[in-house]
């Protein structure tokens, strides 16, 4: 198995590779450029220019103010992605395996993945205040729909042939859903864990944007009120980055689990 | 000969359709005994339900009326006395060879070590050594069903059931394992029945040939094929083969050629 990804790491390989980067960040550099040039540090409303943009980050990080932030902010994200994925794995198993419960809770879903989900800010907000617990109840909103109804469709959409094989082969129902169903469906719960990653995020910052100010999202405010648009660049800057670098992790990880697939290789 | 592998009286098989009422007769009144460690092979047009037979006989599929016999017990289910090779190979893709021929010996709950030893035996007895932990998609039809038969031959049946094993397989392939299987039937003797489309193939490997015809699907003539063993690729050119294998032909094309009224007015 390692002989077959090292393989085609070929000279040729490595240096398209390089001609990858050299073209990615000269792209980059390009549009760093052209903000710098579009921005303007002296007109309070507009566009930053980027060493404005990273003089304000540089402030921040400094007094500390962004960390502090991000952590109250992530500590949202953690507990509030991993409820979701504690609940939407069974659940989403439940409904793929059995299409009793899933005409019973199906509808519910639907209604769910329909919903604006931040028109369920104020109801979250009703019911929990502004508190951790609210933060960590919209993160997990977000986040759980996907998640359930990937794992839902890739444990529905098990090769049939496979089944009847472990059938064949006097496999019990929880030898089955052991050996059988959940290895074929990882990498479409793997597809949802890292599609409702990037749903947490965005309900993370939804929620304290919208309505309950903590973290990040006060944080900008406070610099949106101010008329200081250099310092709500650089905090977005950061919770994209962050982002990225959350979503290529998600990634990878998907790719290794689903390496059987066959179809992916993992650069 | 002792008491025969398998008893078929009078089996009938209903498929209901969705809506409720109409049944579309998928068996009637099949009669067919199979000896001891007998090599039968059963071939009919498609819709002849021969792979419905196979799968009942395993288990996987209930019928409706008639009597089934296994070494002179009523079967109702899979058992360790029965073990299936599947059309399309039904490996498990994440899994690597020597664990998927062990799927069966580790639902058994046998131990590892017991496992291994029996799983590679397997591997060279049909003919995989150095390829025990590569995976299927690393392999080519031939060797992926290889690993089925080796997988059915693990569990140590008295009865091998192959569902048209070679039916996806090119024809320089299918000679080859064709001949291997039979290597290997004749240090086992197991009972097979082996369902498959292909005349040559049936008469190449088998003592009797179980014509079945359709509408319903049934036993339609049992030829029996007095070619000497052990068979070799000259029995391929022995006249005697070339000439049951035109009557093969002969019977078939009669059946497709002239089909009755209600069956064209069904398709």
């Amino acid at each position: 198995m390692t002989t077959l990804v090292a393989r085609p790491r070929t000279f040729a390989r490595v240096q398209g590779g390089l001609k990858k980067v050299l073209l990615r960040s000269a792209i980059l550099v390009v549009l760093i450029v052209l903000w710098q040039m579009g921005g303007n540090d002296e007109v309070r409303l507009g566009l930053p220019t980027f060493v404005g943009t990273m003089r304000a980050l540089g402030e921040m990080l400094a007094d500390g103010s962004l960390l502090e932030a991000l952590w109250i902010t992530n500590q949202a994200l953690v507990v509030g992605y991993l409820l979701a994925i504690v609940v939407s794995l069974p659940l989403g198993v439940a409904m793929g395996s059995s299409p009793a419960f899933e005409r019973v809770a199906g509808p519910y879903l639907i209604i769910l993945q329909a919903a604006p989900m931040i028109a369920l800010v104020p109801i979250v907000q009703a019911g929990l205040g502004l508190t951790f617990a609210a933060r960590v109840a919209i993160v997990f909103l977000f986040s759980f729909i996907y998640m359930t109804i990937n794992t839902m469709v890739g444990v529905r959409s098990v090769d049939p042939a496979l089944k009847e094989m472990s059938r064949s082969f006097l496999a019990s129902a929880s030898q089955r859903m052991r050996f059988v169903i959940l290895p074929a469906a990882v990498p479409g719960i793997m597809a949802g864990v890292r599609l409702g990653l990037g749903r947490a995020m965005i309900g993370m910052v939804v929620a304290e944007l919208a309505l309950i100010g903590a973290g990040v999202g006060s944080l900008i405010l406070d610099y949106q009120v101010r008329f200081q648009p250099a310092y709500v660049f650089a905090i977005i800057l950061v919770v994209v980055l962050e982002g990225v670098l959350l979503m290529e992790i998600a990634r990878r990880l998907e790719l290794r689990l689903s390496q059987w697939k066959g179809s992916t290789v993992l650069e | 000969m002792s008491k025969p592998a398998i008893e078929i009286r009078g089996l009938g098989k209903m498929y209901r359709e969705s809506d409720g009422d109409a049944a579309f007769r998928a068996l009637g009144d099949v009669n067919l005994t199979i000896g001891d460690g007998e090599f039968v092979s059963l071939i009919g047009p498609s819709g002849c339900g021969k792979t419905t037979l196979l799968k009942i006989i395993d288990g996987l599929i209930p019928f409706d009326e008639g009597e089934l016999l296994v070494k002179g017990q009523p079967i109702r289910g899979p058992g360790r006395e029965r073990a299936v090779v599947f059309q399309n190979f039904a490996l498990l893709p994440w899994l690597n060879v020597r664990d998927n021929i062990a799927f069966g010996l580790k639902l058994q709950g046998t131990d590892a070590a017991a496992m291994r030893q029996t799983a590679d035996e397997l591997i060279s007895m049909v003919g995989l050594d150095g390829f025990a932990d590569r995976y299927p998609r690393q392999l080519s039809g031939g060797m992926q069903q290889r690993v089925g038969l080796a997988r059915a031959l693990a569990v140590d049946p008295a009865i091998l059931l192959m569902d048209e094993p070679f039916g996806a397989l090119d024809a320089q392939t299918r000679n080859i394992l064709q001949g291997d299987l039979l290597d290997i039937w004749d240090r086992s003797r197991k009972t097979v029945v082996f369902v498959t489309h292909a005349m040559d193939e049936a008469v190449f490997l088998s003592d009797r040939v179980v014509l079945m015809g359709t509408h319903p699907g049934r036993v339609h003539e049992v030829i029996d094929i007095d070619l000497p063993r052990p068979r070799t690729d000259e029995t391929r050119s022995d006249p005697r083969f070339v000439e049951l294998s035109s009557y093969v032909w002969e019977v078939l094309r009669t059946m497709i050629g002239h089909p009755r009224r209600q069956v064209a007015a069904a398709s």
